[in-house]
């Protein structure tokens, strides 16, 4: 009898699998179950956002850099407007920083609740996905109240925030962080240690700390491998050198890890916004600037931690009313350059896992 | 803050392999079109992970013949990046294991970020101000 | 074995937050027959106080995507007077510049939510009438 004959399988996982959160493929190389080689192929959503805002003013830059990263728009906001500040030396007023840093982590928390839904459903949990979307609601409602819409704001303008919020929404954010934080247990008690969910996510995926380094890795994955770096912390930006907060962090870097690691920075992120609403204090919430801004010649980058780790955008300026060149530096585009590499020997099972940690946002990877 | 420092583009490989001893982290690497002084400049940004000092590392490339070696040997992070800007300024990275368009579909023709980049298809944006 | 009744007594917990669950009020509204106010500052519908505004295109060259479009002839007093304002909601990023960049207060937003339509031509439309 003669050998049977094998080959190589190529199996196209997306670009509309549902764990790939978007328009992801990948082109899984397989040995029977065991993964060979996995190449990410994007592009699906590119939209050419850095050439268009070679044409643009830069005023009209903000609501394209919300289409991003949609789940976090706040942080694009607050990532684009930073640099363009530093350019033309614009100091915004102390009270228009706090409504930036309260926005920016109830943008966070929504974000990371959105990123643990999806998580927990590609696993086979439905039940917390619909648990993180009810409490993802009442942050939705309170950008609504603040800000008129609910998930692209153009909110952060240059020289502070577009309007002020109101006592209401003071009150509003209180009551929903105190009915918030017993919530994180509720999720922790369906997940952190049910077995069915250890089994798939212990020990899967693995990032050593020196190889996290090596591929540019930033945000909970870098620091789920127990890297203690934290741009909010590292490299202060806005007030974030006034708050104290912990920055969580993995020892494995396993998927488990980075699953914990945003728990605890949801936790986190309701400690600054307490912080931030008790020490808010009076005065304007935006100071004048000119509606057709012309920084000064240079460059300038700002490095912000967005909930997927670091974004920010790299502006090149020549004087005029439009930037010469726009970088985005998007942090799922970096984070999911390991994604080959961490694929490897895993079987397809732990793919959507392992995707589902590296919390891959499509628009902000294509761009 | 952060130094910058303009080397040549034969040296960057000699060059980066000693500085990664202090700056082990890239975050970014981009290129900027300047068609007036017929130049591709290459700005890499370098990062301490311990110190968090930051070197912005800048190469000057001829636009007609934009080569330079690539980084990915030094720090793995450069792969897609070096992609990238392969994609949108067809800057050929010598050394790059797998030097394809990343965004953009494989056959598609020119480089879109440059700013002499022209396509039937574009559409003129009618206001501007 | 302690493994094991550990495992079981982790899921119980899970279900425990399951099963108080199941005697809290519903929050889901039932959407067409109960309808939710929108908050005051609600980014619904882009409208135009016609008496307001001045044709000073302000908005038209601060849009983004250009989704605004005005029509306007110079009277005998050497004012401009309205003749039509027309936006693309097919376009509209629901940004609010032109609404900030008003200098008169002419554009504002309406609460209005139940805006799809079945055409895409139907989404053009006059907002001064």
């Amino acid at each position: 009898m003669s050998e049977l004959r094998t080959e190589e399988y190529h199996l196209s996982m997306g670009p509309q699998h549902p764990s790939t959160h978007g328009v992801l493929r990948l082109i899984l190389k397989l040995d029977g179950e065991v993964i060979k080689e996995a190449i990410p192929d994007m592009g699906y959503l590119h939209r050419g956002v850095e050439k268009m805002m070679e044409n643009r003013v830069y005023i009209q830059i903000i609501p394209f850099v919300d289409r991003l990263d949609y789940l976090a728009a706040m942080n694009n906001n607050l990532a684009v407007v930073l640099p363009v500040e530093k350019l033309a030396n614009i100091t915004p007023p102390p009270r228009a920083e706090y409504i930036r840093v309260i926005m920016c982590e109830l943008n966070r928390i929504a974000s990371h609740l959105v990123w643990l839904g999806t998580f927990a459903l590609d696993l086979g949990a439905v039940t917390p996905f619909l648990y993180c979307f009810r409490e993802r609601e009442p942050i939705m409602d309170l950008f609504e109240m603040a800000v008129g819409s609910r998930l692209t704001y153009n909110y952060i303008r240059y020289g502070g925030v577009a309007s002020d919020i109101s006592d209401e929404f003071i009150r509003d954010t209180k009551a929903f962080l105190s009915y918030f934080r017993p919530r994180i247990d509720e999720y922790e008690a369906l997940l952190t240690e049910n077995p069915i969910f250890l089994q798939r996510t212990k020990n899967v995926g693995i990032i050593e700390a020196k190889q996290a380094v090596a591929y540019g890795i930033s945000g909970p994955m870098l620091r789920a491998s127990g890297v203690r770096r934290d741009l909010r912390r590292a490299l202060p930006y806005s007030v974030y050198d006034k708050f104290t907060f912990d920055i969580p962090t993995g020892t494995v870097g396993d998927c488990w890890d980075r699953y914990i690691v945003r728990i605890r920075e949801m936790r986190e992120s309701v400690k600054i916004v307490e912080q931030a609403l008790a020490g808010l204090p009076a005065g304007g919430f935006k100071i004048k600037v000119p509606l057709n801004l012309k920084p000064l010649a240079g460059e300038a980058y700002v490095p912000t931690e967005s909930p997927r780790g670091e974004l920010g955008f790299y502006f090149v300026s020549h004087g005029t009313n439009k930037p010469y060149r726009m970088k985005c530096r998007a942090p799922s585009f970096c984070n999911m350059n390991i994604l080959q590499e961490m694929l490897k020997g895993w079987k397809i099972a732990d793919v959507v896992a392992v995707l589902g940690t590296v919390d891959v946002m499509l628009g902000e990877v294509d761009r | 803050m952060s130094e910058e420092k303009k080397i040549a583009a034969a040296e960057l490989l000699i060059e980066c392999r000693k500085l990664q001893a202090t700056y082990d982290y890239l975050p970014f690497m981009t290129a900027i079109d300047y068609p007036e002084k017929n130049i591709i400049e290459l700005v890499y940004r370098l990062q301490s992970t311990a110190t968090n000092e930051t070197l912005m590392l800048k190469v000057e490339l001829p636009r007609d013949k934009a080569e330079v070696s690539s980084l990915i040997s030094v720090w793995p992070a450069a792969d897609w990046h070096e992609r990238e800007v392969y994609d949108m300024f067809g800057v050929k990275f010598i050394g790059h294991p797998d030097l394809r368009r990343i965004l953009l579909p494989p056959d598609w023709q020119g480089y879109p970020l440059l700013k002499d980049y022209t396509d039937p298809n574009m559409i003129k944006k009618p206001v501007t101000i | 074995m302690k493994q094991f009744f550990l495992g079981i007594y982790n899921l119980l917990l899970g279900m425990k937050v399951t099963l108080e669950q199941i005697v809290k009020k519903p929050i889901t509204l039932q959407y067409p027959s109960e309808k939710r106010q929108p908050y005051p500052a609600f980014r619904g519908n882009l409208r135009l106080h016609r008496d307001k505004c001045t044709s000073c295109m302000i908005c038209v060259n601060y849009c983004p995507n250009n989704c605004i479009y005005i029509k306007y002839h110079v009277g005998e007093d050497k004012k401009r007077k309205l003749e039509s304002y027309t936006v693309d909601m097919g376009l509209c990023m629901y940004c609010g510049i032109c609404v900030d960049v008003c200098p008169f207060s002419a554009n504002y937003w309406d609460q209005s939510y139940e805006n799809s339509v079945y055409d895409r031509k139907q989404l053009i439309e006059r907002k001064d009438i």
